[in-house]
């Protein structure tokens, strides 16, 4: 196979992405926490949070940009299906992002529990309005080749595009469509239980409750996301999916030994973890609007291809480097995969 | 027969009655958008220019004013960035929903600018947080101060390869083969050079000069609200902490007039050559002269023809002559082009006050100058501190008026034609690769998401000013310098003059 600057920039897109979603799932999952008991569970969800969520907003961005540059030719189209949706989203996003402010630097004397919740829900809505709207996108075209007889939920005008719109009502009450959307919206939100039992250590380390719901959830979307993907037109879905299922079951084993509890909880490995995850999710599709469409055909030129490829190379060695540092100072310079024992050690210090 | 109508129908004829054309809606949010943005992006600019100042200060002198203000100043930066990050990412999806076709041909032809912008902006955003998070954890303070250099390069970076693509938008040459994309409708996009955005005839002088007006117009900002706090704080510890503020701006205010007054000569010389057809409108001129041009103070274009206006005879080849690369001598007019293609001439009048405005700064800046070399106490003579308060003011509305006479200078198009050294396109009957019209989304959302917009800024300005001025009024003064004297191991009040303790004595 030869090498194409495209498929490498395509690739690049999807990390992009996946880092994206990795991002806004580690604070989608503290919807939990926060809603269930936030006295107890304050702390360590805002020491994960509070150093994080501008960088989640950064991440966005980047997807847009890194969006708009590879497949250029999606944009007018994008912009005109997606207006409500992406509207609502940056609504979301700005409301948030006030919130956790008033939290942090304003309001610090009065308590700060309503407007974590309001956080949590705005980005909780985020992460289903964005999910929603990528399965629309993936499943669903009025000249929709995987199934002729679905309804249409992508009305495309390319004539006069201001007339194009996703029919969301049939996304989620057409049988199949709403059947396949429900299970892997449920199937999320099982796993992401699971997961914010290790990610922000509220469970004990004995507790069989993250691997069960993980494993439930993992039954949910393993069908779901196969349906999604072929209606998209994708091969080997299977395939690709076996990595994702084998880390996703590994974070709560890892969890529940002894030995390994601290490095399933272990921020950068989570992160690495649930990147490589989505990502191989990601990566048999090729084509989009229910298989209507390959991405390449809304490709930039090739010379802005070549070009994006190498400045993605620089720019990721660079974001790899800052998040080392990141890591590094995170944990007071110390490499180590315990944070425990480096804030005793920190505790210890003498003052 | 209304309740006939749909509602696409009923809005248009709400939107034609009050005279507003999509064209002209996308327009007027996406100049509402960038106006309120750039407040936010200089003074955030301002800050983290400040920041890494003051810590050095603190650090070399062991100064717990410039630490506490450091300190202060960090946390405020995290709340500019944060509205910034959401008033970022609103613009960059207002420009693929409201401008889809322009988006289509950046995204093709000059988004590697965007592109890089995406990695400033993770550089400014991650060691912000380790700066301002993590500031107890570092043992060598330097390695702190080190960090603060990853955020003056992240902000600065992000600002300049954003404007970058403004200046491609100016003079787009060489990035893109114009005459097939214009000879095809806009279909074909060959000849793509991705790197020229980076370097295109009007980006240097562009770039300069809108930078140093940021950087100006936010420190301003900043200046202003020290000074104000200044007059009005009765606590003198947090006084001496305005004062180290007000120190570092004033020596910014005095450097950066200067660069502003040089890179405004240098970009309209710029304009003469590689954008005479907005040059010629800029100085009202209506037909080219080749000696000995007059310079034009305010005045507006009537039916066809300059009137009101208060010539001053040759001063405006005098001006131009020593930079004009080349063409010297020669002074574009408008008669040289079809009057479509003429900007309005209000540009003409927002330019003289942005240079009015700017030469009276400038005094201000000059006479704050002297008297430091006259070694006076600028900090205790109440009219400086009510001029800073006024800098504050000029400052922002300056650069806004500079940031409108700039864009509204390219009207009716989005993207400028490059121009020959003749003066003409150089596709011959095209002055302009995109007009405004063709670039525009005609979608009917776009209507609501403009009010959307409106509400947004007219909350979130106001709003990002509220907190920043929360967040630097120091309610516990103490615990800030002591926190302060911590982080400098001042360990021995009784020999430090700057402790908290002397303070009280």
């Amino acid at each position: 196979m030869s090498f194409s600057y495209l498929n490498a920039d395509g690739v690049f897109l999807k990390i992009v992405i996946a880092a994206m979603v990795t991002f806004l799932f580690s604070e989608f999952i503290a919807v939990f926490p926060i809603f269930s008991n936030y006295e107890k569970h304050k702390t360590v969800v805002l020491k994960h949070i509070v150093p994080i969520w501008e960088i989640t907003g950064t991440m966005i961005v980047f997807f847009v940009v890194e969006l708009e540059l590879i497949y250029s030719g999606l944009t007018p189209i994008a912009s005109y299906l997606f207006i409500p949706v992406i509207g609502t989203f940056v609504a979301l996003l700005i409301l948030r992002n006030v919130a956790i402010i008033y939290a942090e630097f304003i309001w610090k004397k009065v308590d700060s529990r309503p407007l974590m919740m309001f956080y949590s829900g705005a980005t909780f809505l985020m992460v289903i309005g964005f999910a929603t709207a990528v399965a629309a996108l993936l499943i669903g075209n009025s000249v929709s080749t995987a199934i002729p007889s679905l309804p249409p939920l992508l009305h495309l005008n390319t004539v006069n595009l201001s007339k194009s719109y996703v029919d969301y009502t049939a996304l989620l009450t057409s049988p199949v469509y709403s059947a396949v959307y429900w299970e892997f919206l449920f199937g999320t939100l099982f796993i992401a239980y699971g997961m914010s039992q290790v990610f922000y250590r509220l469970a004990k380390r004995t507790s069989w409750v993250p691997l069960l719901t993980i494993i439930f959830g993992l039954f949910l979307n393993v069908n779901a996301w196969n349906v999604v993907a072929t209606l998209a037109g994708a091969k080997f879905v299977g395939y690709y999916m076996v990595l994702p299922v084998i880390i996703t079951l590994a974070v709560p084993l890892l969890y529940m030994a002894k030995s390994t509890t601290h490095l399933a909880s272990y921020k950068p490995f989570w992160f690495v973890a649930v990147t490589i995850s989505v990502l191989f999710l990601e990566l048999p599709i090729t084509r989009i609007a229910g298989n209507a469409y390959s991405i390449n055909a809304f490709a930039s030129p090739n010379s802005m291809q070549a070009a994006n490829f190498w400045l993605s190379i620089i720019g990721g060695i660079l974001f790899l480097l800052l998040m080392v540092m990141y890591a590094f100072v995170y944990n007071s310079g110390k490499l180590s995969f315990n944070p425990e024992k480096i804030e005793k050690n920190k505790q210890e210090m003498p003052k | 027969m209304l309740g006939k109508c749909n509602k696409y129908h009923f809005k248009m004829l709400y939107l034609i009655k009050m005279g507003i054309s999509y064209p002209v809606w996308d327009s007027a949010m996406f100049a509402y958008t960038i106006s309120a943005h750039i407040i936010i992006v200089g003074i955030t600019l301002a800050m983290a220019l400040v920041i890494t100042i003051a810590e050095y200060i603190a650090l070399k002198r062991k100064n717990k004013y410039y630490e506490a203000l450091a300190h202060k100043l960090s946390i405020a930066l995290v709340i500019n960035f944060a509205i910034g990050t959401a008033s970022g990412v609103f613009m960059a999806v207002e420009l693929m929903l409201f401008w889809p076709v322009f988006m289509r041909l950046v995204g093709a032809v000059a988004m590697l600018s965007f592109y890089a912008e995406v990695f400033a902006f993770l550089v400014e955003s991650i060691t912000l947080m380790v700066y301002v998070y993590f500031w107890d954890n570092f043992k060598n303070r330097w390695n702190h101060w080190l960090v603060s250099w990853g955020v003056l390069f992240g902000t600065g970076a992000s600002a300049w390869l954003i404007t970058n693509v403004n200046a491609w938008m100016n003079t787009p040459t060489g990035s893109f083969n114009i005459a097939k994309y214009i000879s095809s409708g806009g279909s074909v996009i060959t000849g793509v050079n991705p790197l020229k955005v980076f370097d295109e005839p009007s980006t240097g002088p562009e770039l300069f000069h809108m930078f140093m007006a940021m950087y100006f117009a936010g420190s301003m900002a900043l200046l202003a609200y020290f000074a104000y706090k200044y007059l009005k704080s009765k606590n003198d510890e947090e006084k001496k902490i305005d004062r180290s503020a007000m120190k570092i701006l004033s020596a910014i205010g005095i450097v950066d007039i200067i660069l502003i007054g040089i890179s405004g000569s240098i970009e309209l010389s710029t304009l003469l050559v590689v954008e005479p057809l907005k040059y010629a409108m800029l100085e009202l001129n209506m037909h080219p002269v080749m000696s000995g041009a007059p310079e034009h103070l305010f005045g507006f274009i009537v039916n066809g023809k300059s009137v009101d206006f208060i010539p001053l005879a040759g001063i405006q080849s005098l001006l131009a002559y020593p930079l004009t690369k080349g063409n010297a001598g020669y002074i574009p007019g408008l008669s040289s082009y079809p009057s479509y293609t003429w900007a309005p001439s209000v540009i003409h009048d927002t330019l003289d006050l942005m240079v009015g405005f700017g030469l009276l700064m400038g005094l201000f800046w000059f006479i704050v100058l002297v008297l430091r070399l006259m070694k006076k106490d600028i900090f205790n003579m109440k009219w400086i501190l009510y001029g800073f308060i006024g800098m504050g003011f000029l400052g922002m509305f300056t650069m806004e008026d500079g940031w409108y006479t700039a864009e509204v200078g390219r009207v009716p198009y989005i993207i400028l034609m490059p121009y020959n050294s003749a003066g003409q396109p150089i596709i011959a009957g095209h002055y302009g690769v995109m007009t405004i019209a063709e670039a525009a989304s005609t979608s009917t959302i776009v209507w609501y998401l403009g009010i959307v917009i409106i509400l947004f800024y007219l909350i979130i300005i106001p709003f990002t000013f509220y907190f920043n001025a929360k967040v630097l009024n120091l309610a516990n003064v103490d615990d800030e310098l002591r926190k302060a004297e911590k982080d400098l191991n001042i360990n021995n009040p009784g020999k430090d003059i700057n402790s908290v303790n002397a303070g009280a004595r």
